[in-house]
C-alpha cells in the first residue's frame, strides 16, 4: 500500500490547527484577563499616591512588583506556548505514525 | 509498486518516527494535588482579604498574625512542590533553546515552572502586606494594592497548573 503525501499533509495540517485554534482560545482569555489586572494595578498605584495612602517605601514596592508581574506573565505565555508546542508536536509524530503503520504493517507504537 | 515519490516520502517518515521513538514532553506533568490546593489556599486567600478590606490598625495586628504565617506557609510549601516535579526531556529543550540562541530570539525555554515564580511572587506580597500591617497598619488604598497582586499572579499560576492537564 502506498502513502499519500497529500492526504498526509491535510491530516498534519488539520491536527495542528485544531489543537492551536484551542489553545490559543485559551491563551487570549488569559492575556486579556492579565492586561486588565496590571492595568488596573497601575491605576490603583496611582490613585493610592495621589491620595497619599502610600508611602515612599510602599510607593516603590508597589512599583518594582509591577514590573516582577508583568515579567512573570510573559513567563507564563512562553510556558504555555511551551505546553501548545508539545501537543503539536506528539499530535505530528502520532498522525505520521498511523500514516505508516497503515502503509507497512509495522506497528511503531511504544508507551509513553 | 510504490513510485520514488512515495519511497522517499516513506523513507523520511520511518526516520522521523525512529527519531521521534516516544512521546516528548516540553512541561511538567499536570500535578492534580498541586491544583486542588491552589484553588484552596486561593480561597483562603481571598477570604482573609475580605476580613480586611476596610483597611487596618497596627494595634489589631497579633489577631492577624497566624492567618499571615499560616497563608504565607502554604503558598511557601506549593512553590517548592511545583519546583520538584521532573521535566522528562531536558534535551528537546535544550536543543529549541539552541535554535532559539541561533536566531537571537530572547525568549528562551526554561526547565522551572513559571508558576514557582509566580508563587514566590505572591509570598513575597503577603510577607510585605504583614510587615506593613505590623509596623503602621494598612489603609484601604495598600489592601486593594496587596488583593490586585495576589490575584494577577494567583491567576498566573493556576492558569499555567490547569494548562498542563492535556
Amino acid at each position: 500500500m502506498s502513502l499519500d503525501v497529500n492526504q498526509l499533509i491535510s491530516n498534519i495540517k488539520d491536527t495542528a490547527s485544531a489543537i492551536i485554534a484551542h489553545d490559543i482560545t485559551e491563551i487570549r482569555g488569559f492575556s486579556e484577563r492579565q492586561l486588565s489586572a496590571l492595568a488596573l494595578q497601575a491605576q490603583l498605584i496611582t490613585k493610592a499616591i495621589l491620595n497619599r495612602e502610600i508611602n515612599e517605601d510602599l510607593r516603590d514596592y508597589f512599583l518594582d512588583s509591577l514590573e516582577d508581574m508583568a515579567l512573570n506573565f510573559a513567563k507564563t505565555l512562553r510556558g504555555l506556548l511551551a505546553v501548545t508546542i508539545e501537543k503539536v508536536w506528539n499530535a505530528i509524530v502520532g498522525v505520521l505514525w498511523t500514516a505508516i503503520e497503515a502503509c507497512t504493517g509495522i506497528s511503531l507504537k511504544v508507551a509513553n | 509498486m510504490y513510485s520514488n515519490h512515495s519511497k522517499v516520502a516513506l523513507v523520511l517518515l520511518l526516520f522521523l518516527a525512529l527519531l521521534v521513538s516516544s512521546c516528548t514532553q516540553l512541561a511538567p506533568r499536570y500535578d492534580a494535588e498541586l491544583y486542588s490546593d491552589l484553588t484552596e489556599v486561593n480561597v483562603e486567600l481571598m477570604q482573609f482579604f475580605s476580613s480586611v478590606t476596610h483597611g487596618t490598625n497596627k494595634n489589631t495586628y497579633p489577631e492577624r498574625n497566624g492567618h499571615y504565617h499560616a497563608l504565607i506557609g502554604r503558598i511557601d510549601a506549593l512553590a517548592m512542590q511545583s519546583n520538584t516535579r521532573p521535566i522528562p526531556n531536558r534535551d528537546a529543550l535544550k536543543k529549541i533553546n539552541h535554535y532559539l540562541n541561533a536566531t537571537e530570539t530572547n525568549i528562551l525555554f526554561e526547565e522551572q515552572p513559571p508558576s514557582v515564580n509566580c508563587l514566590q511572587r505572591i509570598s513575597i506580597s503577603l510577607n510585605r502586606m504583614r510587615e506593613e500591617d505590623e509596623d503602621k497598619g494598612l489603609h484601604t488604598g495598600a489592601v486593594a494594592l496587596f488583593k490586585n497582586e495576589v490575584l494577577i499572579s494567583m491567576d498566573q499560576a493556576l492558569t499555567y497548573e490547569s494548562f498542563l492537564n492535556r
